[in-house]
């Protein structure tokens, strides 16, 4: 069996509803509810109806195409680590400091090895719009990182 | 009709609101010009700012960034033959061609307005049509709305062709899933929440649209980027802008049928621009005299000015269902209905005679958004269309920076970005794999709806399906599901016995 789009997309597609299915039964029932339509009613209906289109996709796929080819897979991850990393970092650094990081390690990685250019426009983009949010907008970002707001503030 | 239209423009006409509408028009074109950007993004991205807003001029300044979105994906596809959006495809076919020998200028006049007549047939008809469906749906039960949806869910998987049916369909129910997790709005019971109380209120409907359209679109040019570097060309000169007499009259009929067809094909759950843009290609080719009929492809007026009608039309023909039934039939609508809710305000018949001045104020503004287009956007084109060649490697992370913030300054908890970006993974590789978003979409906006409607008419009809048979509105709804469903199928067996006999020849 070749494992072409659609059995792939299948599969994982069958790994998630199995996974729903089976966390739909610790869903919580209420006192004489239980022949009623209820919380569990919904759930189980479509973790049925998504495990049997699942295993359609695999048994009688459509699209025969293959896996694409030529993608900079690495470069994919790098960037959902460093969307992560930024998500981590936001609070503990400072909305400036971890906006600079981001924008600066995307530009990088993305082939940009003037440091001058990279650090001014990572720069004025962060401070720029900080500057939209809070001035303008009137939306409070903590700029400096948390420590320096615990210390402000205690 | 013409009372409203007048409470609309009243409401309309603020200094505010006129800025947003503006402010809609400019950030859709330069978002929609983007290629792989389409409006669902482009509204997805600026939902954070309109979130801040009243409703009116939130309200106001989406629909404006879905027509601008629309006419920036023209731009780019007459430029340089890459689509913002599926519904800009057909643009590219004499759009391209056009620019390619140096009237680009002229490509992009024709466009934007075709685009404006498309868009004013589709207000006009909207205008009419949208009281009149909104009254007969007053009428309507839960059991009916149930159907409604589960019909809206079908069409979607169903126009996505017979080969993606399937897939559609699954991503449909993936969506219908998602839009479980959190506190059972039945019986407020935790479902799905794995003990995490960042799940107790469910998924933000913005941080899975954002994740799914946005940051998955920029992963996807980021790991394509090598092939991509090459293709963005833009035409320095453009030319010039003046369209001759002759060629818009010889225009009008073409974009005036192509209009009144892509609204009636919006009007349908799941068609929407894209296939109203095809269809209206197509028909005017056949209908095309055959020494224009030639022309097709190579640069034809008319093969420019009937898909960009006819799309636009369609986005105004989407707002039908939304506006009337409160049921989104594509996937840039259910976007607006999430934004809408966020807001406190429901779409569907009770939003006409409730909350005139919104509804109106939407058919109002797609009447002035498509002025501004053609007036406005249409001039500064030359200098919009730099945005194409701002290069990627700082544009692409931009993007991402947007995206993420926009959600975490919505909730201001870190948990939203891991969320995001566990979401953009599964999105990129689904999409990856040919599995369409819009399904999904759909059914996470409907799957509350869908729920909440099934659980009041169970109710209704003491736990018991009897209403699929004691209504026969809701029957027959449901029989048409059916028959979407089925219609894919049955077409192909039936070509299948047609090729019958060709297909056991020898050799074959």
């Amino acid at each position: 069996m070749r494992l072409s789009g659609d059995r792939l997309g299948g599969l994982l597609l069958l790994a998630f509803s199995t996974g729903y299915a089976f966390l739909s039964f610790d869903i919580p029932m209420l006192d004489g509810q239980q022949a009623l339509f209820n919380a569990r009613s919904m759930p189980h209906a479509l973790a049925a109806i998504s495990i049997m289109l699942a295993l359609g996709l695999m048994l009688k796929p459509t699209d025969p195409q293959p896996l694409p080819a030529n993608m900079q897979w690495y470069l994919g991850i790098v960037f959902l680590l460093l969307m992560s990393a930024y998500g981590w970092a936001l609070r503990p650094i400072g909305f400036i400091a971890a906006t600079f990081f981001f924008l600066a390690g995307g530009f990088v990685l993305l082939g940009e090895r003037r440091p001058l250019v990279i650090g001014a426009v990572a720069l004025l983009t962060t401070t720029g719009f900080w500057a939209l949010m809070t001035q303008l907008l009137g939306v409070h970002i903590e700029a400096l990182p948390a420590l320096f707001a615990g210390i402000r503030n205690g | 009709m013409v009372e409203g239209l007048l409470l609309g423009l009243q409401t309309l006409f603020t200094l505010q609101n006129v800025a947003f509408l503006l402010l809609g028009c400019f950030a859709g074109t330069f978002i929609g010009m983007l290629p792989g950007l389409g409006p669902m993004t482009a509204i997805a991205l600026m939902i954070p700012i309109a979130s801040a807003l009243e409703p009116a001029a939130g309200i106001v300044m989406m629909a404006a960034v879905y027509y601008g979105a629309i006419f920036g994906g023209s731009t780019s596809s007459i430029l340089i033959n890459a689509p913002g959006v599926a519904s800009t495809v057909a643009t590219s076919f004499d759009g391209y061609p056009m620019a390619r020998a140096g009237r680009a200028g002229k490509a992009l006049a024709i466009a934007a307005g075709a685009s404006f007549w498309g868009g004013m047939i589709g207000a006009i008809a909207l205008a009419v049509a949208a009281p009149y469906l909104a009254t007969v749906s007053l009428s309507f039960q839960s059991t009916d709305y149930f159907a409604l949806m589960v019909l809206g869910l079908a069409t979607v998987a169903a126009f996505a062709g017979a080969g993606n049916m399937m897939k559609a369909l699954s991503m449909a129910v993936l969506g219908l899933m998602l839009s479980t997790v959190g506190t059972d709005p039945g019986q407020g019971v935790a479902r799905f929440t794995l003990g995490s109380l960042d799940l107790v209120d469910g998924i933000s409907f913005l941080l899975l649209v954002m994740a799914t359209f946005a940051l998955s679109e920029a992963l996807l040019s980021i790991m394509r980027i090598t092939a991509l570097d090459g293709a963005q060309h833009t035409h320095d000169e453009l030319g010039a802008l003046h369209v001759p007499r002759q060629e818009i009259k010889d225009m009008a009929a073409p974009a005036t049928r192509s209009s009144l067809l892509g609204f009636v094909i919006g009007l349908l759950p799941g068609a929407g621009a894209t296939i109203g843009s095809l269809l209206a290609y197509g028909a005017e080719q056949r209908l095309a005299p055959p020494d224009k009929a030639a022309q097709f492809g190579k640069g034809s007026a008319r093969g420019l000015a009937a898909p960009e009608a006819a799309n636009n039309a369609a986005a105004t023909g989407s707002f039908v269902p939304l506006l009337t039934l409160g049921i989104p039939g594509s996937g840039t609508t259910a976007i607006l209905l999430g934004a809408l809710i966020a807001y406190g305000v429901q779409p569907g018949p009770l939003l006409y005679i409730n909350e005139p001045q919104i509804f109106w104020s939407v058919i109002a503004s797609m009447w002035i958004g498509n002025v501004v287009l053609l007036v406005l956007n249409l001039p500064l084109i030359p200098y919009i269309a730099r945005i194409l060649a701002v290069p990627r490697q700082f544009l692409l992370p931009l993007i991402l920076f947007l995206s993420l913030i926009g959600v975490y300054l919505v909730s201001f908890n870190t948990f939203d970005i891991q969320m995001m970006v566990l979401f953009a993974a599964a999105a990129v590789t689904f999409r990856l794999l040919d599995f369409p978003m819009a399904p999904m979409i759909l059914g996470f906006i409907l799957g509350g709806m869908m729920e909440e409607n099934l659980a009041r008419a169970m109710l209704i009809y003491d736990q018991s399906w009897a209403f699929v048979w004691h209504r026969p509105l809701t029957g027959g709804i449901l029989i048409l599901t059916i028959i979407v469903l089925l219609a894919p199928w049955l077409s192909r067996l039936l070509q299948l016995r047609r090729q019958g006999p060709r297909a056991k020849t020898p050799g074959r």
